[in-house]
């Protein structure tokens, strides 16, 4: 087992290589796109680099407001999102509910069904009242979609937390909502902070519901992205996809241990 | 047993939230399925259906083959990935299996745009190595979207089934291993066979995942056939056709209903995946 | 030569030492107990001998061979593991036939084999239950089962009645013996319990802090202690510190030299095994027994017998002693241990 072998080291070298041809390749092709000035086939990298792009991305009113849209967006759905969940996750958690299989049904079903059709009518139904190319109808439709896995991360924070703690205050005299604010509370900021981030994210990179509700009026990012790409200006596309990727790249990293993979099936889009 | 609380004040925390779950989900899916059934002058009618079978048949067919087919491959390279990683603590590759989780799909798209394409990046470092000029690129075909669909998919599946592997009481697998089985067969006898529910919601939520998905199809993959996410898309944008892009959202919900209504019994019997 | 050969084994983590060259072997066809607190190492010998631990140092050898680097699968030591570990989604029959099945026996065989086994530990008719259908004494035995029927050169049992309850497992030590003795398997079998220990293995280990203590037979690890940690482990005990001085030690009516350097001894005496009279009974001493006067100041009942507190002329702290006799609190008594009943160190 200990004996060196140059088999099993050339294996290695050669699994390794694969995997990071398969899972960095991808994301090198934008970093390089995003530097390229001139760019011609066959040459592995771009004949020419320049930072021109990133540049206009950060001068160019277009990309620039687009980015300042989405960070808008994301912040205030973030904010929603948690005010709703909060209640709702600790309602989940704490408390005996009527109805609590059809509840959860309820709460279960986005991530059951596809969600294409409901942001298609939802666009058609913000047409009528005046919400569509509005920023608060993005809002409205990411903070419905993103409601749903911050509430069963918050929910899974919650019950993580044991109930003893909190009785062993409510039995020295404290009430349920000084219990919920001086107990429940501080225990859970770890989850509220990676919930919070997640719904950012996700409002960040979110696309479908961007395009349908927002466009051809108001682009965040991801839509701009999207035209830029389609119009074959791969490096304002690439840029673009780096600002959002470092992020998430980031988060991934760091954020293992609060996610269970099945509270995070709505993302992507 | 954990007690919990009786008392209304449990729905009305919930309340806030239920209703902007009513409003903005619950009432567009209703007006979905209501809308598939209307023509254009607000008459009842089939006709939507008989348009989507007219027209969209072999995207449906080829909607639910790439779906199974993505899901198929997803669920191998999750499984061998889930068990590697059960017996063997690789740092690189447990990052570099989560590396796309948390990519926003039209960025996935975009990436596999600019990887899979005849002169992409992909191409140019194979043709470097095998010293072939002028290989095809696979941005545009059906396999260029299994490959984007694979790679986005695959963090999520085997995050749940290792999950579910790292939770098996571990003298389950060294009583295996004690009487002689070796690691494969632990694979197969063993860890599949009680992870059972998991790897089942991972195939679901990988199947509805894929065969919603919007983005990745958009960017990468052939023009026909469709995925029935872009036909619905299409059915919107240029033709303002309702009535058809709901019959088809309708027909996405029932060939998932099985599988939806096994993970919902699923996960309101483990209440909502968030026992004890 | 011997079964089953530990030499010299090592395992740290980190700067603990699980392991700190341990020596032991099991000749013959033996139950040989190892036993000791938990943390004291015995879990990471029992495991290490299966292969789920990767020593740092030492070798291990069966019937001569030397299996320190076999992977698990290759051992061929059943083990018997303290939760049982049967698979839930198989049914006793298939549990108990999975070890024969890898071996690549032929299907006629199996059933034998399996219908053996059944017989033998009295689970006649549940082969196509499930786990999860079985009490616990049952899934104890399919456990059992599973681990003999593939004829294993050792056996290893890892705390195995520990998951029953206080009056089966009495009995089922019984069972257990016997069934080793029928069988003929060599075994290790590790538990907390001293007192399962002594009454079932042929020789017993004592562990503490990666360290093997004593080795020997129930009766001269009880009788005979070489130092106050196995002394106190095993058995029911209380123990006073006395003080001494060059190398002496005064309790009663007995002084014991003492290798040692030390201000304070301790003096270690099995609770169960004092005689109490009355102080100025007159009562016949051996040489040897240790002879003490005190007075009861608390009693307890315990059923078939009384717990007393004693405070002992020229002993600071309180003697826990058991006795059958009920004596009330207040009164002077003469204690007396008999020769092997106590132990200074």
């Amino acid at each position: 087992m200990k004996r060196f072998s140059i088999w099993k080291l050339t294996l290695k070298v050669v699994v390794i290589i694969l995997i990071l041809t398969l899972m960095v390749g991808p994301l090198v092709g934008i970093v390089l796109w995003s530097f390229a000035r001139r760019w011609y086939w066959p040459s592995p990298i771009p004949q020419e680099f320049t930072l021109r792009f990133w540049h206009d991305v950060f001068a160019q009113g277009r990309v620039l407001d687009s980015l300042i849209l989405s960070v808008t967006v994301a912040l205030i759905t973030v904010a929603l999102s948690l005010a709703l969940s909060l209640p709702a996750a600790y309602g989940f958690a704490r408390y005996k509910l009527p109805i609590e299989r059809i509840l959860l049904i309820l709460f279960l079903m986005p991530q059951a069904f596809p969600q294409l059709p409901v942001f298609i009518n939802l666009a058609s139904i913000f047409g009528r009242i005046g919400l569509k190319g509005n920023m608060w109808g993005i809002i409205l439709a990411h903070t419905m979609a993103s409601l749903v896995f911050s509430l069963w991360i918050i929910t899974a924070t919650f019950k993580a937390i044991p109930v003893e703690l909190e009785q062993a205050a409510q039995n020295l005299g404290a009430s349920r909502l000084k219990v919920f604010w001086t107990i429940t509370f501080p225990l859970a900021v770890p989850g509220l902070i990676a919930g919070s981030i997640f719904v950012f994210l996700w409002s960040m990179g979110e696309f479908t519901a961007a395009f349908f509700i927002g466009a051809p009026f108001i682009q965040t990012a991801p839509v701009l992205m999207y035209t830029a790409s389609m119009g074959y200006n791969m490096q304002i596309a690439s840029v673009i996809s780096i600002i959002l990727i470092i992020p998430s790249l980031l988060f991934m990293i760091l954020i293992e241990r609060y996610l269970k993979a099945e509270y995070i099936s709505g993302l992507g889009g | 047993m954990e007690e919990k609380i009786k008392s209304p004040m449990g729905f009305i925390l919930i309340l806030p939230a239920l209703s902007v779950l009513g409003l903005l989900y619950v009432f567009p899916l209703i007006r979905a399925i209501w809308s598939s059934f209307y023509d254009r002058a607000g008459n009842f009618t089939l006709g939507n259906y008989a348009k989507v079978f007219e027209l969209y048949t072999r995207d449906i067919v080829y909607s639910v083959a790439m779906t199974a087919a993505t899901v198929g491959v997803v669920l191998v390279i999750s499984i061998a990935i889930a068990s590697y990683l059960r017996f063997r603590d690789w740092k690189f590759l447990d990052y570099m299996y989560r590396l796309p989780l948390f990519i926003p799909f039209l960025i996935v798209g975009h990436a596999m745009r600019i990887f899979l394409a005849p002169h992409g990046t992909l191409n140019a470092l194979l043709t470097r190595i095998i010293g072939v000029e002028e290989l095809p690129g696979i941005s545009g075909s059906w396999t260029g979207l299994l490959f984007s669909f694979v790679w986005v998919m695959t963090p999520f599946a085997t995050l749940i089934i290792l999950g579910a592997f790292k939770a098996l009481e571990p003298a389950y697998v060294e009583a295996a291993q004690n009487l002689g089985a070796s690691k494969l067969r632990i694979i197969f006898d063993i860890l599949i066979p009680l992870s059972g529910p998991s790897i089942m919601v991972a195939t679901i939520l990988t199947f509805v995942r894929t065969i919603s998905s919007l983005t990745i199809p958009l960017m990468v993959g052939p023009n026909k056939p469709n995925m029935i996410t872009i036909d619905m898309m299409f059915r919107v944008n240029y033709f303002n056709d309702w009535g058809v892009a709901n019959s088809l959202g309708v027909i996405s919900y029932l060939i998932v209903m099985v599988l939806a209504i096994y993970y919902l019994r699923y996960m309101v019997a483990e209440r909502g995946g968030i026992k004890g | 030569m011997a079964v089953l050969e530990g030499v010299n084994l090592k395992k740290y983590y980190g700067k603990v030492h699980a392991l700190d060259d341990v020596s032991f072997a099991i000749e013959g066809n033996e139950l040989l107990a190892v036993i000791g607190p938990s943390g004291s190492g015995k879990t990471t010998l029992l495991r290490s001998i299966a292969g789920f631990v990767k020593l740092d140092g030492g070798r291990i050898f069966l019937h001569g061979e030397d299996i320190t680097d076999l992977a698990p699968e290759k051992r061929n030591v059943a083990m018997f593991f303290q939760n049982y570990a049967l698979w839930p989604h198989m049914t006793v029959f298939e549990n108990i036939a999975y070890g024969l099945k890898l071996r690549k026996i032929d299907k006629k065989t199996i059933k034998e084999k399996v219908e053996w086994a059944l017989e033998f530990l009295g689970l006649e008719g549940l082969a196509d239950r499930k786990p999860s259908q079985l009490s616990g004494g049952q899934q104890q035995r399919v456990a059992l089962a599973r681990a003999i029927v593939v004829e294993p050169k050792v056996l290893l049992l890892d705390e195995p009645l520990s998951n029953l309850d206080a009056k089966i497992r009495l009995r089922i030590r019984f069972e257990l013996k016997a069934l080793q003795q029928k069988l003929g398997i060599p075994t290790l079998y590790v538990t907390h319990d001293q007192e399962e220990a002594l009454s079932i293995a042929d020789r017993v280990i004592v562990m503490h802090e990666g360290k093997i203590l004593q080795s020997g037979t129930p009766e001269e690890i009880y009788r005979n202690p070489r130092n106050l940690f196995v002394a106190d482990f095993v058995g029911m005990n209380t123990i006073v510190k006395v003080p001494a001085e060059n190398g002496l030690v005064k309790v009663g009516n007995i002084t014991k030299r003492i290798e040692n350097e030390q201000k304070t001894a301790s003096v270690v005496i099995r609770a169960d095994e004092v005689n109490i009279v009355d102080a100025t009974a007159d009562v016949s001493t051996k040489e040897g027994d240790l002879v003490l006067i005190g007075v009861i100041k608390d009693r307890l009942y315990l059923g078939s017998k009384y717990r007393y507190e004693v405070e002992v002329e020229d002993i600071n702290e309180p003697l826990f002693v058991n006795h059958e006799v009920d004596v009330a609190p207040g009164k002077k008594v003469k204690m007396i241990v008999p020769e092997g009943s106590y132990f200074i160190f």
